[in-house]
């Protein structure tokens, strides 16, 4: 038994290390001169840092391709959470025609998301037709329908805990069912909510297929895109390209960092005593 | 009090798009896709930049923007616009893709457009393989830009190490010799440096020798109506010599099968090669990741001493959209683009092939520097041994099936004739042939 | 009675409490679904329905031209390679889902059983994968177990193992394959199953023990069941994704050797931009999209899953 204990946690580190190596090799890559980069046997230590690969991505129009990003993602939670729990609350608290059906509808399309990369062309064209491309809002919308199914069917789990007695004791006290929702059920899903908007913050940030082929607009461009254009036509040009990957890491780990103390916050407070 | 506000704001968004839109009537604004970023800070970028400033200079109320794409999704991308009915006004398309933009009606006419009012100074000093790809007795598609030229890299040092000179590289069995020579192993018998690296993965593949040497004895890849030409008497010859470096030499690893042409390029760098078959446009880019000069070009070796094997050409074509609606201007930018002017920086700063034989009179000096003279090389070989992609049919994919071809040979262990065999019939299920 | 508050009067069923809301309920239900559905409908559905249409055409230079029924779909399955290509991606999948789930449920165990700083770096180390950019990820990964000049085979060379090449061989590439897809995934499927794992409550396990379970009884009873949910969540994630990243098989192995990782994703990412055969290129997508939404109802009937 005690082996076991001391092996578990070995093991799990090993992988960890093993999990991060390519991701640390990326941060030394991204301060080592252009020279040094690609030698064999490879430098891992012995060589002389240089932050020459920030400045060069630092200068180029990454950062606006950051703010855009930031904005796409931002404006994606807010919308996204809003819609998913409006939609969850609507699925589980009411009963109407086709409520099953819409349902299963809803979680049938996750995969209309995670495929898109498939119906490229023919989504490039439906989407030209519309006059919807290279707009300020198409990436927004995009990346928020994409994550939408997985956010509802989220939100519904989490709704579907909420006991109703809740809800009639507001209902009985005068309550619109709009009022029911927004003061009853929405702080008790607060982890729910977090563990949504992580996902759509996530997803809208990480997403590329979309970005590169429905903006073309260089004042438009998300993150993804920007750091793509280091593996240009003349190569990979590793250092500002692993220097790019690693600014727009930090966003990210910022919103999850945010979104994992309210998940668990969350839980532990919302919990109903029977 | 609604209604008053409203119709505030109505009265203040008339009033202020009166204001902008006479502005913005003012200023032409030409759209223009290419995979260089000019706000990048790489030599190409940059050398865009200042193109595009001394045309403005030049052109008040001409504006250029520039909506940089991923190179391997534009000229798709262009074709589908054309399609959807919003191309930009000029496009950069991959010459194996312009038969397909021609097909589909999306370029204009650049003799109408310019061509036809050049002196014929000015067409002679243009005039090459590329000047003459697509055009017809009336019409000229395109002007074609940021050129690559296939051959053989390698590592001068590494040649002098041997008492080897390129020279030696001209004829296959010189190669052979060569590659053998500059492969070193270590006292366990591992190898630490190959001679020749080839690379057979189909993620973004490059022609490899067995192309150029079917090239050089047969003429062509394909059939006249566009059915693939490889299991002949000439391609088995090619293709067992290309796989006879892995089988009988012993100059090129088996990991060829999956090494993809990026890692060949950054093997090379790292020492891990010698010779590689390789490309003029990543000379610069592999110079800066090395610091220093030591990477020479030379086109591929010949059958005969003094004669080389035709190496594929590739450039992309700046092309105006037939449905632009400020055609004139977009004409006018190509025009100055191909300039002798904008030429001249093209080579001396962002490193690219000259297209204009003044450009070359103009650099002597510039070009005969060692480091460039890989610039010399590939424009010289690009005019006697080059091979432009056919644009009477579609060839897409060929470059996969034939490296397809090497990797069932040496992993699956299947026969060359049968190998090619195979590749011809799904080149051809796939076209349609 | 009438004079009372509603609060006040005796509740009879509970139906009875919503039934002058019944009527307006459906429209209220219709109401609060519509902006969602709207949103999906325009952006997902409606591109999809518009994908099946265009793949009745031959489509020439990417534009439709001629009404063939279907005629590309016959040609695809009639291509001999086809199903291959899909044993090889049943396969892919089913490994990197298992592989991926197994240890993401152990790593998640662990960190539930830490607590303070270390749990959070912990967490941090294992999300990175997940966050940073899937090219450069893929990138970086094969430059540093696959590419000859890369660390993992200098370091594997010290220890005495030269001339590692992963490639070389069809098992070993797939090998390489299901661990990069088991890596890439790890942080995704370790944040699901740790928030669901926070959820179950302490009182549980204590009445176990009181009771005398052992650990492993404790996971089995009390652990599983009540991570059903975020284990349905992950895994159609995670077979989705699995089945559909192009950039994994892509960067990773090049679908090499000679076609030994060629998952379907990766053939028709092929198909269409490569080869430029857009025809069956179309025909694969819409199967894979049709494959893939079965593929989802099946496993939540599967999980006996209500509504």
């Amino acid at each position: 038994m005690r082996l076991r204990n001391i092996l578990t946690p070995i093991g799990i580190v090993l992988l960890i290390l093993i999990n991060l190596t390519p991701l640390v090799w990326g941060a030394l890559t991204s301060i080592k001169a252009s020279h040094e980069i690609m030698t064999y046997p490879p430098v891992v230590f012995s060589f002389s840092p240089t932050l020459e690969h920030y400045k060069v991505v630092l200068d180029s129009d990454f950062p606006v391709a950051l703010r855009n990003t930031s904005l796409y993602a931002i404006a994606s939670v807010v919308l996204g959470v809003l819609l998913a729990s409006l939609a969850a609350y609507g699925f589980d608290r009411f009963r109407f025609k086709f409520r099953q059906g819409l349902f299963l509808l809803v979680v049938a399309s996750i995969p209309l998301s995670i495929g898109a990369a498939a119906l490229l062309i023919p989504n490039y064209l439906y989407f030209t037709y519309l006059g919807l491309t290279n707009e300020w809002f198409t990436l927004t919308l995009i990346y928020t329908a994409y994550t939408l199914p997985m956010a509802v069917w989220i939100m519904k789990g989490s709704i579907e805990g909420i006991p109703r007695e809740l809800d009639e004791a507001a209902y009985v006290d005068g309550a619109s069912s709009f009022k029911i929702y927004r003061l009853v059920i929405l702080p008790l899903t607060k982890p729910a909510l977090a563990a949504a908007g992580l996902l759509l913050f996530m997803h809208a940030w990480n997403e590329f297929v979309a970005g590169s082929i429905m903006v073309e607009s260089p004042s438009l461009r998300p993150v993804q895109v920007a750091i793509y254009q280091f593996i240009g036509f003349f190569g990979r040009d590793w250092g500002p390209l692993t220097a790019a990957a690693m600014l727009a890491i930090i966003p990210v780990l910022f919103v999850y960092l945010v979104c994992s103390g309210l998940m668990i916050s969350g839980l532990t407070h919302g919990a109903v005593k029977h | 009090m609604l209604n008053r506000f409203l119709r505030c704001v109505l009265a203040s968004g008339v009033l202020l798009a009166g204001l902008i839109a006479p502005a913005a009537a003012q200023e032409t604004r030409v759209r223009m896709w290419s995979f260089i970023n000019p706000d990048g800070s790489d030599p190409r970028g940059k050398v865009l930049a200042r193109i595009i400033s001394e045309f403005e200079a030049k052109n008040p109320g001409i504006k250029i923007v520039v909506e940089t794409q991923i190179w391997d999704q534009l000229s798709t991308k262009f074709i589908a616009a054309h399609g959807a009915g919003n191309a930009p006004d000029i496009a950069w398309v991959h010459n194996e893709q312009l038969a397909a933009a021609i097909k589909v009606g999306a370029l204009a006419n650049i003799n109408e457009l310019f061509v036809n009012r050049w002196p014929q100074s000015e067409r002679h000093d243009l005039d090459d393989a590329f000047w003459h790809y697509g055009t017809t007795a009336t019409h000229r598609y395109m002007i074609a830009h940021s050129r690559n030229y296939f051959g053989l890299m390698y590592r001068p040092s590494m040649l002098k190490e041997a008492g080897l000179t390129p020279a030696d590289l001209g004829t296959w069995d010189g190669l052979i010799a060569a590659a053998k020579k500059l492969t070193v192993r270590d006292a366990s018998g591992n190898v630490t440096r190959w001679g020749f690296g080839q690379s057979f993965s189909t993620e973004k593949s490059t022609p490899q020798m067995a192309v150029n040497i079917m090239l050089a004895r047969q003429g062509n890849l394909f059939h006249p109506d566009g059915r693939a030409m490889w299991s002949t008497d000439v391609g088995v010859a090619a293709m067992d010599m290309q796989i006879d470096m892995i089988r009988k030499h012993k100059v090129t690893p088996e990991s060829a099968v999956s090494i993809s042409s990026e890692e060949l390029f950054e093997q090379l760098v790292a020492g891990k090669y010698a010779i590689i078959s390789g490309s003029t446009v990543r000379v610069p880019v592999l110079q800066k990741a090395l610091g220093s000069d030591d990477l020479g070009f030379a086109p591929w070796p010949g059958d005969k001493p003094g004669t080389h094997s035709p190496g594929n050409i590739t450039g992309w074509c700046t092309c105006i959209w037939s449905k632009s609606k400020v055609i004139a201007e977009a004409a006018k930018f190509v025009e100055y683009m191909g300039s002798r002017e904008a030429d001249v920086m093209w080579t001396r700063d962002a490193g690219t092939v000259p297209i204009r034989k003044s450009t070359i009179a103009t650099l002597k000096d510039y070009l005969a520097s060692p480091s460039k003279k890989y610039l010399e090389v590939s424009a010289v070989a690009t005019q006697k041994y080059g091979w432009l992609a056919p644009l009477d049919y579609t060839i897409g994919g060929y470059r996969e099936d034939l490296n397809k071809v090497a990797q069932n040979i040496i992993t699956h262990g299947m026969g060359t004739r049968e190998a090619l065999a195979a590749a011809e019939r799904d080149f051809n299920r796939r076209h349609r042939r | 009675m009438i004079g009372l508050a509603a609060r006040d009067r005796p509740c009879p069923a509970r139906w009875l409490l919503f039934s002058n809301v019944n009527t307006m309920s459906q429209q209220a239900g219709y109401a609060y679904i519509a902006p969602a559905l709207g949103l999906m409908f325009a952006i997902l559905y409606f591109p999809s329905l518009y994908g099946f249409y265009y793949s009745l055409f031959d489509v020439q230079f990417l534009l439709p031209t001629e009404f063939i029924g279907f005629y590309n779909y016959t040609v695809l399955f009639e291509d001999p390679e086809i199903i291959a290509t899909v044993v090889r991606s049943v396969f892919f999948t089913t490994c990197a889902v298992v592989c991926t789930l197994v240890l993401a449920l152990l790593i998640a165990t662990w960190i539930n059983s830490l607590s303070g700083w270390l749990a959070v770096f912990v967490q941090v180390c294992v999300i990175i994968p997940w966050v940073i950019s899937h090219v450069v990820q893929a990138l970086l990964f094969r430059w540093v177990f696959v590419n000859e000049v890369g660390l993992g085979v200098y370091l594997l060379d010290l220890l005495g193992v030269p001339g590692f090449s992963p490639l070389s061989s069809s098992t070993a590439a797939m090998g390489l394959l299901i661990a990069f897809a088991t890596w890439r995934a790890l942080g995704f499927a370790v944040v699901i199953l740790l928030s669901g794992l926070k959820s179950i409550p302490r009182d549980y396990y204590e009445a176990a023990w009181v009771d005398g379970a052992t650990a492993w009884q404790a996971f089995r009873f009390i652990t599983v069941p009540q991570l059903k949910t975020p284990m349905v969540i992950t895994i159609v994630i995670l077979t989705l994704s699995n089945l559909n990243n192009v950039e994994t098989p892509l960067i990773v192995t090049g679908g090499g050797p000679a076609g030994a990782t060629n998952i379907l994703p990766l053939d028709l990412y092929m198909r269409a931009f490569a080869s430029f055969d857009f025809n069956s290129a179309i025909a694969m997508a819409i199967g894979m999209f049709a494959a893939n939404v079965i593929l989802v109802l099946l496993y939540v009937r599967l999980a006996k899953w209500q509504v």
